[in-house]
């Protein structure tokens, strides 16, 4: 009796271990993570970085439509090649970090999920909120879901991964980022391209 | 003195284009970091690294060209000998 209740045991904790929901956090040693920002202006777009990524999302491998989780990017981790430019884009009139030191994009939903090996693919609906400012976006995100990979980026930390992928547009002027100004020397709307990994140990 | 100060600044608007020309050339803004792009071998990510380096632009170019054209137009207040 008891051979066969340890059996049971053994053959059911793994599949309740991979069916759980997994929390994977985004704060990043390893320095990967960047938001790739990008702006067409008349001498040369402006090509940007924003590094400063935490944050946590709740996956599920078998149930990908259930993405929760809340990704923040600290504002001041915002960099351009060229310092004037820096300076301006910190500044009151564009990002004014001082006031707004964080931009979040809270994860409310996702739907269309298709899954094909250990990528899905998915359109995420959540809130981004810039600059103070909350609106509603969805975005099409990729999810590259990798099982026991983490002990490959940190030895000796058993535990998964998951590589999150957007691309997308937003413009400036919903956002209240320099509206309506200097729209000739830069263009209200920006590229963004989130290449994101999160890590969940166990 | 003419000459000395016309001479000074066709060697500084020599210097300024080398700069540029060799440091590039550069057509967008002057940098003082540029990006150098990695990926992570296990997660397949492009990542960004800011390389601090001095690439001078038109901005650069255009600035060091006025002064020695500034320069030289200066050497005009001088008198012929």
């Amino acid at each position: 009796m008891k051979n066969i209740f340890l059996l049971l045991l053994s053959l059911g904790l793994p599949a309740a271990a991979v069916a759980a929901p997994l929390t994977f956090d985004f704060k990043d040693p390893k320095g990967v993570n960047n938001v790739v920002f990008k702006a067409d202006a008349p001498l040369e777009s402006i090509n940007g970085t924003a590094s400063g990524v935490t944050g946590t999302v709740t996956f599920d491998p078998l149930k990908a439509d259930a993405l929760k989780g809340k990704i923040i990017i600290a504002a001041a981790s915002m960099h351009v090649g060229n310092p004037t430019m820096k300076e301006h884009l910190h500044g009151e009139k564009w990002m004014n970090v001082a006031k707004h030191p964080t931009l979040t994009f809270e994860v409310t939903g996702a739907e269309s999920a298709v899954t094909a090996g250990n990528s899905t693919v998915a359109k995420v609906t959540g809130n981004l909120t810039v600059k103070g400012v909350t609106k509603q976006i969805t975005v099409p995100v990729k999810l590259t879901y990798l099982k026991d990979r983490l002990k490959d980026r940190v030895p000796n930390l058993q535990g998964d991964l998951l590589v999150l992928r957007a691309d997308f547009k937003i413009k400036r002027s919903d956002f209240g980022i320099n509206a309506g100004a200097a729209e000739d020397k830069v263009a209200d709307e920006i590229e963004l391209t989130l290449s994101l990994a999160g890590q969940s140990p166990r | 003195m003419r000459i000395a100060i016309r001479l000074t600044a066709l060697a500084g608007a020599v210097v300024v284009l080398a700069v540029w020309f060799f440091g590039g050339p550069n057509l967008g803004w002057t940098k003082t970091s540029v990006p150098v792009p990695f990926t992570d071998m296990v997660t397949d990510q492009q990542g960004v690294r800011w390389e601090k380096r001095f690439l001078p632009g038109v901005d650069f170019l255009a600035a060091g060209l006025l002064a020695a054209g500034l320069l030289a137009g200066s050497s005009f207040l001088f008198r012929k000998k």
